[in-house]
């Protein structure tokens, strides 16, 4: 561990020590170099430096109630409200094709009785959550960085810095606010119709309604339904503070926008996927999920 | 009012210097125009003194508080004394034009009254000849209409400081009439210190009380516009009297 330890603070202080140098003068030969640890290490920490900055401030700004109440609301409104339609869609389809495969391997191994609570499972605990995520992060992610992006590169941050008004209070904060609390109810509605339409499907495949029902009924806990609501809670937060760190972050016009938009649903994407691992370990050795 | 001194403000971004020990004084209600060519640095400066970018060193004195020393809570106090109209305006385009122009009355004065916010905006728009645009958005207006209610917008916190980045730039000769007469107007209404940041000389010669023309990253003259026009100054007389040599030449041609 001493040893691990020792290793991160090297890293730190030889990032710090020598931070990557500028571009090289016109005609100077600059001999080629591969990737090495320092230029892979120094944008990660600078990337969570930043994001922990963002998410800091925000919820600094909403404690002290120095956000408007009707900026979040408009966020929740636009970024909640309008990824329902993709968010429904992809829990639909995906419920679909999941109790067919369930059905069928169960009734061929004539476990049937378990169709209900294996859709039901794998949609609270990750299906509903992750596929949510990923749909917000196309959604909304993309929209806060194209927006944000496009304020920057037209001055409009820089406005808003000249009357006085954080970008943080009047920006990040309501949009933060908006993708944490407005994620984990698009995961609700995605469940419900992910298991709604596993209930329909699974019944074309032979399987009993009521059996399906049932197993629901016996091997489904409130725990699967809160380790859900947590992932959609994290990674409704990835959404929010990476999609702002990008779109504040915009350079060079046009071009830079639609650069900040890309980047900002590549990270978003992975990095719900990786948290993703990390929180099903974490949740299910401290909730107690089966 | 307010006035403004920048004492030995010198901006380098990646060892390149920008701004090289400046020195500066803005009088109370004063009109001063900075002038140099493109890329000379001249709204960079203006960042400087709005307290958007920090200078490398120097200091920035506002009401006899240097800004560089402030903490960001600070240097919002100080920043609702100032106004500031950008180049394109930077009106936020998801809002309309009333709600642009009473949105930083809205965060910073809260018990603002709808009644008192709509007599605001009629007498803005009213002193920018906008009248009943209130409700269009900034795409749906002119270059010319969006800088007015950039002034508009800077107004409204009714600042004893204004900062205009080139006012008339990309604009036809009536509206860049309109635009002059509007800050000579602002002034003369409101008291503002004024500190315009072109190189439209006939526009800059119009409104100013002084001149201060930047090259090379320094001032390298300031005075009236009548002594700048007058100036003996090989750099001072070429840049005032670009246009004029530029006329003649043509005509030879």
């Amino acid at each position: 561990m001493w040893l691990y330890q020792a290793g991160i603070i090297y890293i730190m202080a030889n990032t710090v020590a020598n931070p990557t140098p500028n571009a090289p003068a016109e005609g100077q030969v600059v001999p080629r170099g591969g990737l090495t640890l320092r230029k892979i290490v120094r944008p990660v920490f600078v990337f969570v430096g930043e994001c922990g900055v963002l998410v800091w401030q925000s919820f600094k700004a909403l404690a002290r109630r120095e956000v408007m109440f009707s900026d979040i609301v408009a966020q929740m409104a636009q970024l909640g409200v309008d990824s329902m339609g993709i968010v429904l869609l992809i829990s639909i389809a995906t419920g679909a094709v999941f109790a067919f495969y369930i059905s069928n391997i169960s009734n061929l191994v004539g476990y049937s009785g378990f169709v209900g609570s294996g859709v039901a499972y794998a949609f609270l605990n990750e299906l509903g959550p992750v596929l949510g995520g990923v749909a917000f992060a196309s959604r909304v992610g993309s929209a806060i960085a194209a927006e944000l992006g496009t304020m920057v590169v037209t001055e409009q941050v820089d406005a808003l810095r000249a009357m006085a008004v954080s970008p943080v209070r009047y920006l990040v904060a309501p949009r933060l606010a908006a993708t944490i609390l407005m994620l984990p109810v698009l995961v609700v509605f995605g469940d419900i119709a992910g298991v709604v339409v596993g209930y329909y499907v699974s019944g074309f495949s032979g399987v009993p309604h009521a059996g399906y029902v049932n197993s629901i009924r016996v091997y489904i806990h409130a725990a699967d339904l809160t380790n859900g609501l947590c992932k959609a809670i994290w990674f409704g937060l990835i959404v929010g503070v990476t999609a702002c760190r990008q779109g504040l972050r915009t350079e060079r016009g046009a071009a830079g926008v639609g650069k900040a938009t890309i980047s900002s649903v590549v990270l978003c994407v992975v990095l719900i996927f990786i948290s993703d691992f990390f929180l099903t370990l974490l949740l299910t050795n401290t909730a107690g999920s089966h | 009012m307010t006035g403004i001194k920048l004492t030995d403000v010198h901006y380098e971004v990646d060892d390149k210097v920008i701004l090289n020990q400046i020195n500066l004084e803005v009088r109370s209600g004063e009109i001063l125009s900075v002038m140099g060519q493109s890329g000379s640095g001249k709204t960079t400066l203006l960042k400087l003194m709005t307290g958007l970018v920090c200078p490398t060193s120097g200091q920035i004195s506002v009401d006899e508080q240097d800004i560089c020393r402030l903490t960001p809570r600070g240097l919002d106090v100080v920043r609702l004394k100032m106004g500031l109209v950008f180049q394109y305006a930077a009106l936020l385009d998801s809002l309309t034009v009333y709600e642009n122009i009473v949105f930083a009355v809205r965060r910073h004065r809260p018990k603002t009254t709808h009644k008192q916010l709509d007599e605001l905006v009629t007498t803005l728009l009213d002193a920018v000849q906008l009248e009943g645009l209130q409700d269009r958005y900034p795409a749906e207006l002119s270059g010319g209409q969006q800088k007015r209610v950039g002034l508009a917008r800077a107004l409204a916190m009714q600042p004893s400081l204004i900062f205009y980045d080139e006012p008339t730039s990309g604009l036809d000769p009536l509206t860049c009439f309109a635009i002059d007469t509007l800050i000579v107007n602002t002034r003369k209404r409101f008291g503002v210190t004024s500190i315009v940041v072109s190189h439209n000389i006939p526009s800059v010669r119009r409104i100013s009380d002084r001149v201060a023309l930047l090259y090379n990253g320094d001032i390298h003259c300031i005075g009236t516009p009548d002594e700048m026009m007058t100036s003996t100054d090989p750099i001072v007389s070429e840049f005032m009297h670009a246009d004029d040599e530029h006329l003649a030449a043509s005509e030879t041609r």
